[in-house]
């Protein structure tokens, strides 16, 4: 019996001498890390834990947290209420709001996002992947929008989508058509945010894919040439598999990117008309910050932050598959 | 997990828990008493108020202010976080919507004690309701606001018109002959803020306040008139920008596009920078009207600010001394003379130094159109989008909903508000 | 099947000075030619102008009876394996090799057998359901091979490749491509930097230097009588070693030539084939006057050891510097009076290859014998051979 145990787990000393050396010759290097550890530990997960604590209870800005002033005995107000918050959204009950609506926006939002994004990057990646004069000018110019902050670039949109004064009905106008009404009528409003968040995801995508074109050995254009592959045939046999593995994951973390967007929408039109431009995210903000309901608005974050984690997986996985592609 | 898998979570945990985090530091109390207080007033602005300051520290000797510029936009909720730290000045300028809500959380002192009979009824009476909770007095009044009726005087003397609009009737008269040729009678803001003279002067109104909880009122008979004749008038202003729809309606009348608009006070100097308005005199300032069967009622939202005091102050009699001075006769007509805004005492207006401010003169005899919007803690969020206030409005204007199915609508939204969950 | 024709063929990039020059060269059917030279010397230029993957600045290029200057590359009917490859990443070596014919439309059970033969041919019929990345460097390379093997070209283009091989495997696909060429019948143009595979290889070879073509012949020839100095020092390794003379005329009519200068001359008395050209005896010698400035070549086996030393005008010495064994013979490197270094060559100072059993080490001073009748001449300013 004895040696049965023996010979199958080392005498316990043996391992705990090991534990020590192993401690002994790598303790500098946990000592270094343990202040991230910490740190990471307080700025993601606390706030993390406190938000989805929150998403349980009916705080709001009348109804706050008091904890932080027991010299002035004031108790705190809020109330647990268990699922209320989620059984609100999900039941679809304010009557101020159709969620089932601010859903299929949110889709339409990623959907038009990512499908523009993409053509037009690739497009203007593939015109600058050739040699045509003045390339670095037009790649210099790409930058501007991607270094334009998000809040400056929705202010400048704004101005041009102004009904009466902007440049977009101004010229409108001119042409003798009619203006449109960016922010009174929803296709318009929800096509005016599309519009300014295209415009500042282009860049992202067409350097990102022009990194990938460029990746692209110019051997296998040469090799599809001579095997008597016409221009269009190049691009869907050569082109497109190999834009494949970056165009996936461009294209993902456009879909997550747009995802998280609301000062775009904020700012053009508010969610508006009636919240008919409105996304999850942009809704989410308007209840959580304007409104002051956290406890709901926390409700929010969480269903937001469970989509995340389902668009954070299919990432991962994609980027492990792409590992393997060739 | 990934690295960016906790950016996602980071970002989002930063959307989650937006009470937590703030700053501040609060002083101590030795030899001197030190009060901190922050004030919103924009940089010119500001100006007068650290000379007042200045004075008050050269009369009291044993009293020092830290006083600190806080963005008017964030104030709110950067008080909110440090009054919870334990961390919020002892006082502080905040709009009228947050005296309530604050009272509300406890945050504040109850001053009641410190002010005297003829000093309360010194202070106009709609700036004096946004500074009372449950019969309390939690603030003094420092300014305070409210809409009137711009026109622009060539313009509607040419087009026949003698005086400004005294009734809806009048108003729409004027329209009529003033909508031509490209031109507008009026411009709209387009927003549920700016609707309120005309749901108030029908005899509706947003909340009755006197049950427990607040009732909306937003869809009595009243409002709903209101409402469509509003609607009704939007046929001569230019096409409302819902999102810009303030800036074009000011430029509008400004250039002359439109020639009536309502606005407060605090666009008085700018309005005078348009073109329509070279000669200062053109312009002209009139009370909203009212319609004709409901009379003479207060129907012009107020707005303003008071000054207001910490509950967690460690010198409320110093503190109290300071708001005091602050808001005296003499303070609030330096201010009112230096950054043209109403003073909230009556005996400021009959000030001597007043005498030449012809500006605050003509807004002073508008004064009684003055109405307090609805004084309750969630006042500051009446507002806000997320009531469906401005949804629903949006929704009746645009031919989405009638204006009795509007207002039922925010009635609910209201409903929502107030019983707080 | 198709000969490929080049007449007074320019490659220019913009304003620059052309990068091939004048380019008049003539591949004959089934014909295997090298074109090698160091890099950067335009072969990759030119091969890809047959290829049709770069424009022709001037002149004109024959397939066959055609001139396909303005032909697509697609209609050259010609096939070309890369450097690197160049295999469809995401296609399977079957697809790899069947693409061409897709593409053509051709017949699939035709594409099928093709593709079997060629695989067969090459040894990958194991692989033909991989991916590129799951394969070797040689099994990759004779992917790229089969390739081109399954389209029948006329004409087959080869840039550098074996240099992504290692060494032992290089020598091995070397083989195997001339085994390919021979089974074929088909033109091959074969470009390579190294002049080992340029003689193991080519039928003929092209040795090409700074856009211009300097010798065109076999192997052999391009050996024994390298036409200038740069061919003379590039072909062959150890590369020939190089001497600044001077020519002597003797009274009795012989010649020899004086090495180094001061104490350290040497003289070494021209005989055979050597002796012609320096008297002027062989056709086309040129100016073969006494006291002419010359460089000559010798190559390294035309040394041998001598236990006697000196006297007899056939003999030359010098400190040895390194010794390199290599098993059936040895490489000395020798300090000699007067050599001279040309750029292309691969050694500096002189080599000579002794037997493996001569007792040679750093440090002696040795004589070596010199045949004499086997010298190469070369004028010191135009840098041609005297013949
Ligand atoms: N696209 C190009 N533009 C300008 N110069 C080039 C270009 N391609 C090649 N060259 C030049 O032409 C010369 C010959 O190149 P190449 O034919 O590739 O040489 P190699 O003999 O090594 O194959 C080199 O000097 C190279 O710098
Ligand atoms: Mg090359």
């Amino acid at each position: 019996m004895a040696t049965v145990t023996g010979t199958m787990m080392p005498p316990p000393m043996t391992r705990v001498t090991r534990m020590r050396r192993y401690l002994r010759s790598k303790w500098f290097a946990y000592a270094c890390i343990t202040p991230i550890v910490v740190a990471t530990a307080v700025l993601i997960y606390y706030p993390l834990i406190v938000g989805i604590y929150y998403s349980f209870t009916n705080a709001s800005g009348t109804n706050p947290n008091n904890v932080g002033i027991p010299f002035l005995n004031i108790p705190s107000t809020f109330k647990f209420v268990g699922l209320k918050n989620f059984f609100d959204i999900f039941a679809n009950t304010d009557p101020t709001v159709d969620v089932r609506l601010i859903f299929l926006q949110t889709l339409e939002w990623i959907f038009f996002n990512a499908v523009l994004h993409f053509s037009i990057g690739l497009g203007l990646a593939l015109l600058l992947n050739r040699k045509i004069r003045f390339r670095g000018v037009y790649r210099a110019l790409l930058i501007v929008p991607w270094a334009t902050p998000q809040f400056v670039a929705a202010f400048g949109w704004r101005f041009l989508f102004n009904g009466d004064y902007g440049f977009i009905n101004l010229l409108l106008e001119r042409l003798h058509l009619a203006p449109i009404d960016w922010t009174g009528q929803p296709s318009a409003a929800m096509a005016a945010v599309i519009i300014c968040n295209v415009w500042l995801g282009i860049p992202f995508m067409t350097i990102t894919l022009l990194g990938g074109l460029q990746s692209i050995p110019n051997e296998l254009y040469e090799v599809a040439e001579l095997d008597g592959a016409n221009g269009w045939q190049r691009f869907q046999n050569v082109t497109l598999p190999l834009l494949r593995p970056t165009a996936v994951l461009v294209t993902m973390l456009d879909v997550i990117w747009t995802f998280n967007v609301f000062a775009i929408i904020f700012l053009i039109t508010g969610g508006g008309p009636y919240h008919r431009s409105d996304t999850f995210v942009s809704y989410a903000f308007q209840v959580a910050i304007i409104n002051q309901k956290y406890g709901l608005g926390a409700a929010y974050g969480v269903i937001i932050l469970l989509i995340l984690v389902v668009f954070v997986m299919i990432y991962s996985r994609l980027l492990r598959a792409n590992e393997q592609v060739y | 997990m990934n690295k960016r898998f906790f950016i996602a979570i980071g970002a989002l945990a930063s959307l989650l828990v937006m009470v937590l985090s703030g700053c501040g530091g609060s002083g101590g109390s030795s030899g001197p008493v030190t009060i901190k207080y922050w004030y919103t007033e924009g940089a010119q602005e500001a100006v007068v108020i650290t000379q007042l300051i200045s004075k008050f520290e050269q009369q009291n000797p044993n009293i020092k202010v830290d006083a600190q510029l806080v963005d008017f936009a964030s104030a709110h909720d950067k008080f909110a976080t440090a009054a919870q730290n334990g961390t919020a000045p002892d006082v502080l300028r905040a709009d009228v919507g947050w005296n309530t809500e604050f009272a509300a959380n406890k945050y504040l002192y109850d001053i009641t004690k410190y002010v005297s009979a003829s000093d309360k009824s010194d202070y106009l009476q709609a700036p004096l309701a946004y500074a009372t909770y449950q019969g309390k007095l939690y603030g003094l009044p420092q300014v305070t606001d409210f809409l009137v009726l711009y026109y622009n005087k060539k313009v509607l003397s040419s087009a026949g018109i003698t005086a400004a609009p005294k009734t809806w009737s009048d108003f729409d008269a004027a329209n009529k002959k003033l909508t031509t040729g490209g031109k507008f009678g009026w411009a709209w803001e387009g927003s549920s803020y700016f609707s309120q003279p005309f749901i108030f002067s029908f005899g509706g109104g947003l909340f009755d306040t006197s049950t427990n909880p607040p009732t909306p009122i937003i869809n009595n008979a009243g409002s709903v008139a209101g409402l469509n004749f509003l609607k009704q008038e939007l046929a001569y202003a230019p096409k409302i920008d819902f999102q810009n729809g303030y800036t074009n309606a000011v430029k509008a009348f400004q250039t002359g596009q439109a020639a009536m608009l309502m606005n407060g006070p605090w666009e008085y100097t700018n309005i005078l920078t348009g073109s329509a308005f070279s000669d200062p005199t053109n312009l002209g300032v009139a009370a909203v009207p009212m319609d004709q069967a409901t009379g003479d009622v207060a129907r012009s939202p107020a707005g303003g600010q008071n000054y207001i005091m910490y509950a967690g102050t460690k010198h409320p009699d110093e503190a109290y001394k300071f708001m005091s001075f602050m808001s005296s006769e003499a303070s609030q007509v330096a201010i009112a003379n230096a950054n043209k805004t109403l003073p909230t005492r009556q005996s400021a207006y009959n000030d001597s130094a007043m005498a030449s401010n012809t500006a605050v003169k003509s807004f002073a005899a508008l004064l009684p159109t003055q109405k307090a919007r609805p004084v309750i803690p969630q006042g500051g969020q009446i507002y806000a989008t997320v009531t469906g206030f401005d949804p629903n409005l949006q929704k009746f204007l645009t031919g989405q909903e009638d204006a009795q199915t509007a207002a039922n609508n925010i009635a609910d939204g209201f409903k929502k508000l107030v019983a707080g969950s | 099947m198709a000969d490929v024709r080049f007449q007074h063929v320019y490659k220019r990039y913009g304003e620059n000075a052309p990068v091939i020059t004048d380019l008049n060269l003539e591949i004959e059917d089934h014909e295997f030619l090298v074109l090698v030279g160091p890099s950067g010397c335009g072969k990759s230029t030119a091969l890809r102008m047959i290829a049709g993957l770069e424009d022709i600045s001037e002149g004109e290029l024959f397939i066959g009876e055609r001139i396909v200057n303005d032909v697509a590359p697609k209609d050259r009917d010609i096939a070309m394996v890369f450097q690197n490859y160049a295999l469809y990443p995401h296609m399977t070596v079957f697809d790899n090799m069947a693409f061409a014919l897709k593409l053509r439309h051709t017949p699939a059970e035709e594409v099928g057998q093709r593709v079997e033969r060629a695989a067969q041919m090459l040894g990958i019929t194991p692989y033909l359901k991989r991916k590129p990345r799951e394969l070797s460097g040689g099994q990759r390379q004779r992917v790229a091979l089969g390739r081109a093997l399954v389209r029948d070209p006329q004409v087959f283009l080869l840039d550098e490749p074996l240099s992504n091989l290692d060494a032992k495997l290089r020598v091995q696909t070397r083989a195997e491509i001339s085994r390919l060429h021979q089974a074929t019948g088909t033109t091959f143009v074969y470009v390579t930097h190294d002049q080992v595979e340029a003689m193991t290889m080519g039928d003929r070879i092209a040795v090409l230097n700074a856009g211009l073509i300097q010798q065109l012949g076999t192997p052999q020839d391009l050996y024994d009588n390298p036409s200038n100095l740069f061919v003379a020092g590039f072909i062959g390794s150890p590369s020939m070693d190089f001497f600044e003379v001077k020519l002597h005329r003797k009274g009795d009519g012989h010649a020899e030539i004086i090495i180094g200068q001061g104490d350290e001359q040497q003289r070494l008395t021209l005989t055979g084939h050597a002796a012609d050209v320096a008297t002027g005896q062989a056709p086309g010698a040129g100016d073969t006057s006494d006291g002419r400035p010359l460089i000559v070549g010798i190559r390294p086996e035309d040394f041998t050891l001598n236990g006697a030393s000196g006297g007899d005008g056939q003999t030359i010495s010098g400190v040895v510097d390194v010794v390199e064994h290599l098993g059936n013979e040895q490489l000395v490197y020798v300090r000699l009076p007067g050599a001279y270094v040309p750029e292309a060559a691969e050694t500096k100072g002189s080599t000579a290859r002794l037997g493996p059993s001569e007792k040679v080490s750093p440090g002696d001073r040795i004589s070596l014998h010199v045949d004499t009748s086997r010298l190469h001449f070369f004028d010191p300013s135009t840098t041609k051979s005297l013949v």
